[in-house]
């Protein structure tokens, strides 16, 4: 008997050094946290989307959109504040997030949202993982909360630890402490140095869609109806020539915009402007500083048609 | 139900709750009962086929001790061993061999198709059938006596921890322990713990910390330059260590939490200074398992040959360990250069040591840290080979590493680079055990609070830097 108390009373002292640890260690991460988003705000994107970010439009996307879209230069073309709020290899969820927690803290006048028509398709187990930068925002954003939840059956018992909340991220936290992220509100301009202009690909392309993501795919559109915020959503040019005829995520997505009236921009992705010019690319999936210029400028002309169409309407 | 889930720690621990309560009579058959579950769980379907090697295993080894005459012995040895090696050939060479068919004739003249097999390969095959193997032989020389009670033999060939990615167990050292498995003391479940602690930091910390760079550079070979690649080459063997030493940590651990010693697989490696000496360390089962049941037969079958028959003999034996780790040819180059490595090593071995006795090099340090490094490049060179998916990619890799150098790409390194910390972790610890024994202890230190901090780091190490989703182990291929 005095084995098995001996023994309890280590498992319990042992339980509570972890558990006093991982509270501590909770207070050390928000605090770092903090001072990364203080320091270097853009380096902190998500966070600071979340929390601060303003601008009376709003941009989201992955990187194809964080390279691709210039808010200086929309500012300038459309004469509103401009915003790119877009973060490299985020998947649907992680803009579902984002724009909805974002409509309620901050209403802004529109929302661009690049995206494709994979991205209805069901998330690959990376794109998953690539969520677990909102993994702090857990308990205090319910959003959050319910796309975390679709990791696993037990995300909700791993989220006890404030430690595994932060996992992987302490590096990321004190290199944004000590420096400072340069973009152009939001924007990071894509170079080829080092890079060769691209070849370009061509081929067919057929997604599926995941009902569970047209779902909330058709909520964010809404919501964005019943808040009055302007969505507007965008195809970014690749440097790949895709027979889309077969492509059933891609009649979905028509058939969403147009049954919910939401403009789509898909006129410059397949378009000669662009497939002709391998100087606007720095690889096959991404604008260079040269194409985000004029796909920006091309973008602006055809975002000011849209709302002038809706005046007159 | 892979042991880095959470599903795997749960049923872990009731494993070791129940086992704990039940009479022990009927341990064996309950945990019997958690093997199979743990394995159908993976892998429903090869359930049966791992029951069919057991039934067979018990079958021939029992008509072996049985048997008066020494032929009929002999016979029923060479016809099981063919009989339960007959699925890992089907399994792991069935789709090479009619590869080899097809181009040998097609390069004749004729074009045949050959019936193909899609099955995948069922995990822990290659793995259970050596300890069959194993076990037949032991009884067949009578090393062991062969075991009348079923359960016992399909719970050595099922059991839970070991089945995957080994230990590879011989029966003389399980069999015995099922025999008798008593209530875990104490200090069984602690150091199990431990050695479970400290796997799982091996496995998520470094393994697949440095797997998302090494995987990466290896799945991307055309993109990056040859010093990139060759960093790359550096951190897989470490990569393969952590990832392979601590499968077979957490294997031992949770075996030691049930009360069964399962002997260990790493000793330490890098640290050793011959090839020799490294395959002394390195998946250490496996390599006792092919000194015992091919080396050892095959140099004795060819002692005439004198030298030569040993250099044959060693060659042999890493050709097969070669093959028995897939059906390819990098696997093949891979044997081979193990073969010759220490081919060369035995063949100058009384030159080397005249050498070292000349200028008193056993203990300079120096000696022994080139030594070290000089085994750890022959030994990371040959995984190029093992790492590469064709003979074609591993040439590609070793042209580019010696002729277009580079740069590092050190922001790719990023993500990996929590990883190198706990890499260094690691090869601090391995120095300290292997030089100061018993000196600078953490885990085992003597002061209760120097002990409970050394575990809480660690642990807070996992939890922070740890990879959750990378998924498989290495070895779960084989």
């Amino acid at each position: 008997m005095n084995h098995l108390n001996q023994l309890a009373t280590k498992i319990l002292a042992f339980i509570s050094l972890i558990i006093l640890l991982d509270f501590t260690a909770g207070y050390l991460f928000r605090y770092l946290e903090t001072k990364a988003l203080n320091n270097n705000p853009q380096g902190m994107i998500a966070e600071f989307t979340m929390c601060r970010a303003e601008g009376d439009i709003m941009i989201f996307g992955a990187s194809e959109a964080h390279g691709g879209l210039i808010p200086s230069l929309m500012k300038n073309k459309l004469g509103i504040s401009v915003f790119n709020c877009s973060n490299d290899a985020k998947p649907f969820y992680y803009q579902y997030c984002m724009i909805n927690t974002v409509i309620e803290r901050k209403k802004p006048k529109v929302i661009i949202w690049s995206i494709y028509s994979c991205d209805l398709n069901t998330p690959t187990k990376r794109d998953m993982n690539s969520l677990s930068v909102l993994n702090p925002f857990y308990d205090t954003n319910d959003y959050c909360k319910k796309v975390i939840n679709k990791k696993s059956k037990y995300e909700n018992l791993k989220m006890v630890s404030n430690l595994y909340r932060y996992n992987s991220r302490i590096l990321n936290l004190i290199s944004n402490i000590f420096s400072k992220t340069e973009t152009d509100r939001g924007y990071v301009a894509l170079s080829n140095s080092g890079y060769k202009y691209p070849t370009l690909k061509s081929g067919s392309e057929d997604c599926g869609i995941d009902s569970e993501i047209v779902d909330s795919f058709i909520e964010i559109i809404k919501k964005c109806k019943a808040t009055d915020v302007e969505l507007i959503l965008i195809i970014i040019p690749k440097f790949e020539n895709i027979n889309n005829s077969e492509n059933f995520g891609y009649k979905n997505l028509i058939e969403i915009c147009g049954k919910y009236d939401v403009p789509l921009i898909k006129e410059f992705y397949n378009s000669p402007i662009f497939l002709n010019d391998s100087t606007l690319f720095r690889d096959n999936d991404h604008l260079n500083d040269k194409g985000a210029r004029l796909f920006t400028a091309l973008l602006c002309d055809k975002i000011k048609q849209i709302r002038e169409t809706k005046c007159i309407h | 139900m892979t042991f880095t889930s959470l599903n795997f720690l749960f049923f872990f621990t009731i494993v070791v709750v129940l086992f704990n309560l039940i009479p022990q009579r009927v341990r064996v058959w309950f945990l019997l009962f958690a093997s199979y579950f743990f394995y159908i769980d993976l892998m429903p379907v090869f359930a049966i086929l791992l029951a069919l090697v057991t039934g067979c295993t018990y079958l021939f080894t029992r008509i072996i001790a049985n048997s008066k005459s020494a032929i009929g012995k002999h016979r029923v040895l060479v016809l099981g061993i063919i009989v339960i090696i007959s699925p890992l050939i089907f399994f792991k060479f069935f789709s090479f061999v009619n590869l080899v068919i097809t181009t040998l004739l097609f390069r004749c003249g004729l074009h045949v198709s050959l019936p193909t097999s899609s099955y995948i390969l069922p995990v822990g095959i290659s793995f259970y059938t050596f300890m069959a193997i194993g076990y037949l032989i032991d009884v067949y020389n009578e090393d062991v006596e062969s075991e009348s009670n079923i359960g016992i033999v399909a719970l050595f060939l099922a059991f839970f921890p070991i089945i995957l990615s080994g230990p590879i167990e011989r029966a003389g050292n399980l069999i015995p322990q099922f025999r008798k498995l008593q209530q875990t003391t104490y200090s069984d479940l602690v150091a199990g713990a431990k050695m479970v602690l400290w796997g799982y930091f091996l496995k998520l910390c470094i393994a697949d910390r440095l797997g998302l760079y090494v995987d990466l550079i290896f799945n991307n070979i055309h993109t990056y330059n040859g010093t990139t690649l060759l960093f790359a080459s550096v951190l897989f063997p470490f990569q393969l260590y952590a990832d392979l030493g601590g499968y077979s940590l957490i294997a031992i651990g949770v075996a030691r939490c049930l009360g069964i010693i399962v002997v260990p697989n790493f000793k330490r490696p890098f640290f050793a200074t011959s090839m020799s000496e490294f395959w002394r360390r390195w998946h250490m089962s496996l390599i006792k398992w092919l000194t015992n049941y091919i080396y050892t037969p095959l140099s004795f079958g060819l002692r005439r040959w004198k030298m030569s028959g040993i250099v044959t003999a060693l060659i042999l034996t890493f050709i097969i360990s070669g093959i028995w780790h897939g059906a390819e040819l990098t696997f093949f180059v891979w044997g081979l250069l193990q073969g010759i490595y220490l081919s060369i090593e035995v063949v100058t071995l009384k030159k080397r040591s005249e050498f070292k006795q000349k200028f008193c090099l056993n203990k300079n340090p120096w000696y022994i840290l080139i030594s070290c490094v000089w085994v750890f490049i022959l030994f990371s060179f040959s995984q190029i080979f093992g790492r590469c998916g064709s003979i074609g990619d591993a040439f590609y890799v070793i042209g580019k590493i010696l002729n277009v150098l580079g740069k590092i790409e050190w922001l790719k390194l990023m993500p990996s680079s929590l990883g190198l910390f706990s890499l260094t972790l690691l090869l601090i610890k391995d120095f300290l055990d292997e030089y100061y024994p018993n000196r600078f202890l953490l885990f085992e230190n003597k002061n209760i609070i120097i002990r409970h901090l050394s575990y809480a780091f660690i642990l807070i190490l996992i939890l922070t830097m740890g990879v959750f989703d990378s998924g498989q182990f290495i070895y779960f291929q084989f």
